[in-house]
């Protein structure tokens, strides 16, 4: 549901902002917890994510790829830089730390998406000895379900790169990657009873 | 509409969201709704050198925390809570109003662009037996300029209402609307051609008086009372997008001389802004009481915020009770909160 022009209004307009956020933010903390186990990581991270979407927004191109793909590169990145840093370095150069605005529902909340990507994570740790840029294309396309070109956009390679990345990955896991199951992260939101629907005029 | 997320009401996104929003906002090449007129270069690509800084994070932390009524996105209000600062002296509006006046005068005098934000609840929910309903009230920005047609949906009787950002930003065209209905939910009647307003303040109470002779059918109010409906004619044309100049300065000075209007300083908008509200109050059958207004931004702009509407259900058969108008502009939903802790046991 991008714009024509692309995201570069996200960056700038509190509204457009919002509407890619609330479209984005259960896949980018689900995309976290099948990498960590840690709920205030997950909260770290998913904030660095979106002020790095914030600072990178006009650079997204749509006919390179989906906004999902643009989005699960930044969140590789995100997780790439927190790797590499200590958590005093990481302290001093947060912007937003996410983690502070967790509370007790959110802790149990993203507890259970953990547990619930348990099988996700197990696969991406299992895939974790493939050489890195084989493992990028696996991952992304295994792990986070996005199409071989959505996952090339992800990485900024070629779609055919990609394709043969992830051919030879599949060939070196061959036997130790079974098909993901199907995520049974559980709605977090209390059962809803819709009373009634007030129609609204659209202009 | 479709809700695109799925986000929990209250969970950590949520707060979230209004520590991101609010830094885009910083950086954002456009003022704030409804503070000023565009910039001159507003539409074009952003200018260079307006990259997001580590300056304005921090500082959004901060006014997230002391913002106070932001859960991100959502804005939760308990329409039992009593939030407003008691009204003050008929002398301290026309004060006041003396120095809004002044400052429409310096203004520009040509009808600037505005942001309004819109509000419609578009469902209400109960979370169980026994639970209150709340009612979900999605808000558009709506860019406006000379006139601009308010559409209120119907009416809903709620516990609690929850906005939230829908997933487009709708743009309505802004002209005058001759066709009036008297059912809620389509544009109500309104001055066609605001620039044949006079803009003394006699002559404009005048008129002002005059078209209220149309009586309430003409005008599709509630309310026979004369001084009602022109402060209401005055919300409708402030609210229309007359930003400066003589018209804005002589509409504050008339709305001095209706009498039953009242000041409340402290008076909050929805995203934490305060200001000055200006409101009328009638007091209608068993106790309960409809109030119409409107929120000025303090000196030295003295910008019209938003207006906002609250009361009672006139037109649903039964005993009257208390509920949201579903256009209300949302800003205005603190009073709205406000004017709940006069209703009566058992509404």
């Amino acid at each position: 549901m991008s714009t024509p022009e692309g995201l570069a209004g996200i960056a700038h307009d509190p509204l457009a902002f919002e509407v890619f956020y609330r479209r984005h933010v259960g896949a980018v903390t689900r995309f976290f917890a099948r990498r960590v186990a840690d709920p205030h990581l997950i909260a770290d991270l998913t904030a660095d994510a979106f002020v790095a979407v914030i600072g990178s927004a006009a650079r997204y191109q749509p006919e390179l790829g989906s906004e999902l793909g643009w989005l699960y590169g930044i969140a590789r990145n995100v997780l790439a830089s927190q790797r590499r840093r200590t958590a005093r370095e990481l302290r001093a150069t947060r912007q937003v730390a996410g983690h502070r605005l967790l509370d007790d529902n959110d802790i149990a909340r993203l507890e259970a998406r953990i547990d619930a990507e348990r099988a996700a994570r197990s696969l991406h740790q299992a895939i974790s000895r493939l050489p890195d840029k084989e493992r990028a294309v696996l991952e992304l396309v295994a792990v986070d379900d996005l199409t071989v070109t959505e996952a090339a956009a992800a990485l900024g390679i070629r779609p055919g790169t990609a394709r043969v990345r992830l051919h030879r990955a599949r060939h070196k896991a061959a036997g130790g990657l079974a098909e993901r199951p199907p995520s049974t992260d559980p709605p977090h939101a209390p059962p809803v009873r819709v009373l009634s629907v007030v129609v609204v005029e659209e202009s | 509409m479709n809700i695109q997320d799925d986000i929990p009401v209250g969970g950590f996104e949520e707060r979230l969201l209004a520590e991101l929003k609010a830094a885009v906002a910083i950086q954002s090449p456009r003022p704030s709704p409804g503070l000023g007129p565009e910039p001159a270069w507003a539409g074009r690509a952003r200018p260079r050198g307006m990259r997001l800084g580590r300056r304005a994070l921090a500082g959004v932390a901060a006014a997230a925390v002391a913002g106070g009524t932001l859960t991100g996105g959502l804005v939760e209000h308990d329409l039992s809570r009593v939030a407003a600062a008691p009204a003050v002296t008929t002398a301290a509006l026309d004060a006041f109003l003396d120095k809004a006046a002044a400052a429409a005068l310096k203004s520009a005098a040509s009808p600037e662009w505005k942001y309004v934000w819109q509000g419609q609840v578009e469902r209400r929910i109960q979370r169980g037996p026994g639970q209150p309903v709340e009612c979900q009230q999605g808000i558009n920005r709506t860019p406006v300029t000379g006139l601009l047609d308010v559409i209120y949906s119907k009416p809903v009787a709620c516990d609690r209402v929850v906005l939230w950002q829908p997933p487009t930003t709708q743009v309505r065209p802004a002209a005058p609307s001759p066709k009036v209905s008297a059912a809620p939910g389509t544009a109500h009647r309104h001055y066609p051609d605001l620039s044949l307003l006079p803009t003394t303040p006699d002559a404009l109470r005048a008129e002002l008086y005059a078209a209220a002779d149309r009586g309430p059918g003409y005008w599709e109010m509630t309310t026979d009372d004369k001084d009602a409906i022109v402060f209401g004619l005055i919300t409708r044309i402030l609210e229309s997008g007359v930003d400066g100049g003589p018209l804005r300065a002589a509409l504050y000075r008339v709305v001095e001389q209706v009498p039953g209007v009242s000041i409340t300083f402290g008076a909050k908008d929805l995203i934490g802004r305060t200001g000055a509200g200006i409101t009328f109050t009638e007091h209608g059958p068993h106790g309960l009481s409809n109030t119409t207004g409107f929120i000025l931004s303090s000196a030295p702009s003295f910008v019209v915020l938003g207006t906002m509407q609250a009361g009672y259900d006139w037109h649903v058969p039964g005993p009257p009770r208390y509920s949201s108008f579903a256009a209300a502009y949302l800003r205005m939903v603190e009073w709205y909160a406000a004017t709940q802790s006069t209703r009566p046991p058992g509404h």
